[in-house]
């Protein structure tokens, strides 16, 4: 898990920045503040104006209001040759006339770099990326996942203050992903450069992000470290964005001194148990979530309850996925919940198939609530 | 030649009529006309129709067959430097021609793929569009352009710019007008096709690693596009270097031109041997080079 670190706070500085295509607004007053040598990640699905922020701060789009400040520097009207950030590009966007060797020289020949330096600057790259032995090679003689190493070694070279990526991993197959992550991460803390990373995989964003930037519609909805947005969502799309939910929807019935709630569920005769640190008015409506995994299966149906919130229910599907297995129980209340399993031994819960009687618990402190 | 064996290895019947098609298409209309013509070429002009002797004959009383094959013609071609000066000149206008074609042909080109979908389509339609005419009326409409009494010269006289007519047409300006003209099309349609599938990001990755809008033209867009300059290029300087229309309707009395050459050659002299001659060298001199092109792009590729 990655630990907390003190960042020079303000390295890149967001304010108030809008972006209009006439009446259509990409990017709305969004500020953010990131800091130096963070893995920054802008996560959002299509059209949430994320790749349009990366696009600002890389100099190609034209900010329409506000300002965007890299190392106390202006990024307003400064053609991107003239910036001192470099873009990975989502299609890697290699020179496809020039050698791997010549694509990574690239930029340091645009400086006007001494040529015995380019040379070993090159070379070393090369073999951070691990490519030294394909430098004479035409890009289109890589396979996806050293062409990506390449495009990562061409925005390097000229050591930028901060590295745009556009869904760095997204045209890689699923295996080739995972590793590459670490991959780069590794390279990141060893190089200390400052990687702003947009991407719609929510998975991704959660490895890779020292801290993740949520955005929807234009506006950044929560920013925060991957284990405060996972468990503390402080909205419900968030909440959804993020991972599988299972969702309960009622009213508050009463609240006891130490903050736990009771709530009555809609239209079904079931009360959910919920601790929280929120004041909440009795009677008031309230979407209830929890997560798959903090939800527990038994296969004894009589036992002796240890949660909050036990419940008896007819297993209608399993999946078994290997590293897991995902129920789907219906309860007896008539409402279906998701639930998964780690297999943390062999044949863990083995005895569970499908059609069985269970019971299902979770405590009261491992579910959010949202007001409707 | 080696896919051509493999018409006779063990494919399927139906899979050998379907490749073997365009085999027998390219025998009958290109091969057996260009052997008839390497034929004509090594015969002897005689008056008779057709006009030359024939290769071969049978002399009844030693019952042999003669073959009268003459390298003559090729001689003839080399004796008279007339030939020589008009494979040259061919050369030099198709070659400029083909230079103010790619000129002007490169920006069109370029502003077609940055237009919008709908306009690009638009565009290109108005590029096609002088093929729904045909070629000659085409450059008879330019001749009543360039005429001394024509448009041009009545515009020009008519808002005082000359006091006189100037003489355009039957000018080697008129028939370079006419040859980019006409070869325009040529030019843009692979030049667009070799720019429209580049990679819009690749521009922006130059500018991104310090390039000035000029170098990221110079050092991304124009290396990445050579497929299409070559390809245009070909496909004007080899039809240019045989033009015949455009520079006898347009060009002065003094342009030389290798299609000129041929067509007093087969129509004047009735020399058909001295023509095919002069055909069949042509196409080695437009062949030879474009094969060594090819097998040093094959090499390089190949790598």
């Amino acid at each position: 898990m990655k630990t907390p670190q003190s960042y020079q706070e303000d390295f890149i500085s967001i304010n108030n920045v809008t972006k209009k295509y006439g009446d259509y607004t990409a990017v709305d007053s969004v500020s953010l503040e990131i800091g130096k040598g963070e893995i920054f990640c802008l996560l959002g699905g299509s059209g949430s104006g994320k790749s349009t922020l990366l696009r600002m701060i890389a100099g190609f789009e034209e900010i329409t209001s506000g300002d965007i400040l890299i190392d106390s520097d202006s990024v307003n009207g400064v053609p991107p040759n003239h910036l001192p950030v470099n873009m990975m590009f989502q299609s890697y966007a290699l020179f496809p006339h020039l050698t791997i060797e010549a694509n990574v020289a690239y930029g340091l020949k645009r400086e006007g770099t001494a040529k015995q330096e380019i040379k070993t600057r090159v070379a070393e790259m090369l073999s951070l990326v691990k490519l030294s032995e394909f430098a004479k090679r035409k890009p289109d003689q890589l396979s996806g996942g050293q062409r990506q190493r390449v495009a990562l070694a061409r925005a390097l070279v000229k050591r930028p203050k901060v590295l745009l990526l556009d869904e760095p991993l997204g045209a890689l197959d699923k295996n080739l992903r995972e590793e590459t992550q670490f991959e780069l991460m590794k390279i990141q803390k060893e190089l200390g450069i400052t990687f702003i990373v947009v991407t719609h995989d929510q998975e991704e964003a959660m490895t890779l992000g020292d801290r993740i930037g949520v955005m929807d519609r234009g506006r950044i909805i929560q920013v925060g470290p991957p284990r405060e947005l996972y468990e503390q969502p402080n909205d419900l799309f968030i909440a959804n964005f993020l991972g599988v939910l299972n969702h309960f929807k009622g009213r508050i019935v009463s609240t006891s001194d130490d903050g736990l709630c009771d709530i009555k569920l809609k239209d079904i005769d079931m009360h959910v148990k919920v601790s929280t640190e929120l004041p909440f008015e009795d009677d008031q409506p309230v979407v209830v979530t929890v997560r798959p995994e903090k939800m527990e299966i038994f296969s004894d149906p009589q036992g002796k309850p240890g949660m909050q919130n036990p419940f008896i229910g007819v297993v209608t599907s399993i999946a078994y996925m290997g590293h897991l297995t995902v129920y789907v129980v219906k309860l007896e209340a008539g409402i279906e919940v998701t639930i998964t399993e780690s297999n943390t031994h062999l044949s863990a819960k083995a005895d569970i198939s499908e059609n069985d009687t269970v019971r299902v618990e979770w405590p009261a402190r491992s579910s959010n609530i949202f007001t409707r | 030649m080696k896919r051509f064996l493999s018409l006779f290895s063990k494919d399927s019947l139906g899979k050998k009529t379907i490749i073997g098609i365009p085999y027998i298409w390219f025998l009958i209309f290109f091969l057996l006309p260009l052997f008839y013509v390497l034929k004509i070429s090594f015969s002897e002009s005689i008056i008779a129709s057709p006009p030359i002797a024939p290769l071969f004959e049978y002399d009844g009383d030693e019952q042999t067959l003669i073959s009268t094959l003459r390298l003559s013609n090729y001689g003839y071609l080399i004796e008279d430097n007339l030939y020589l000066l008009a494979y040259l000149s061919s050369i030099k206008i198709a070659f400029f021609s083909t230079l103010i074609t790619l000129l002007i042909g490169y920006p069109m080109a370029l502003a077609i793929t940055r237009a919008n979908k709908r306009l690009q389509l638009a565009l290109l339609l108005l590029v096609m569009l002088p093929f729904f005419t045909s070629l000659l009326i085409r450059v008879y409409a330019w001749i009543g352009i360039l005429r001394t009494d024509g448009t041009i010269n009545t515009i020009l006289m008519f808002i005082g710019v000359i006091d006189e007519p100037i003489v355009l047409l039957q000018t080697e300006f008129a028939m370079y007008l006419g040859i980019v003209y006409a070869y325009l099309p040529f030019m843009i349609l692979p030049l667009y096709a070799a720019l429209e599938k580049q990679d819009k990001s690749l521009l922006e990755a130059a500018r991104d690693l310090g390039a000035s809008p000029a170098i990221a033209f110079l050092t991304v867009t124009l290396p990445a596009s050579v497929s299409g300059i070559v390809a245009g290029c070909m496909l004007v300087f080899i039809p240019a270097v045989g033009e015949f229309v455009i520079p006898s309707l347009l060009g002065g009395e003094s342009t030389l031109m290798i299609g000129r050459v041929l067509w007093d050659e087969f129509f004047a002299n009735r020399d058909w041997p001295v023509a095919s001659a002069v055909a069949i060298v042509m196409l080695a001199i437009l062949i030879i080079p474009i094969m060594l092109f090819q097998n040093q792009q094959a090499k390089s590729s190949g790598e």
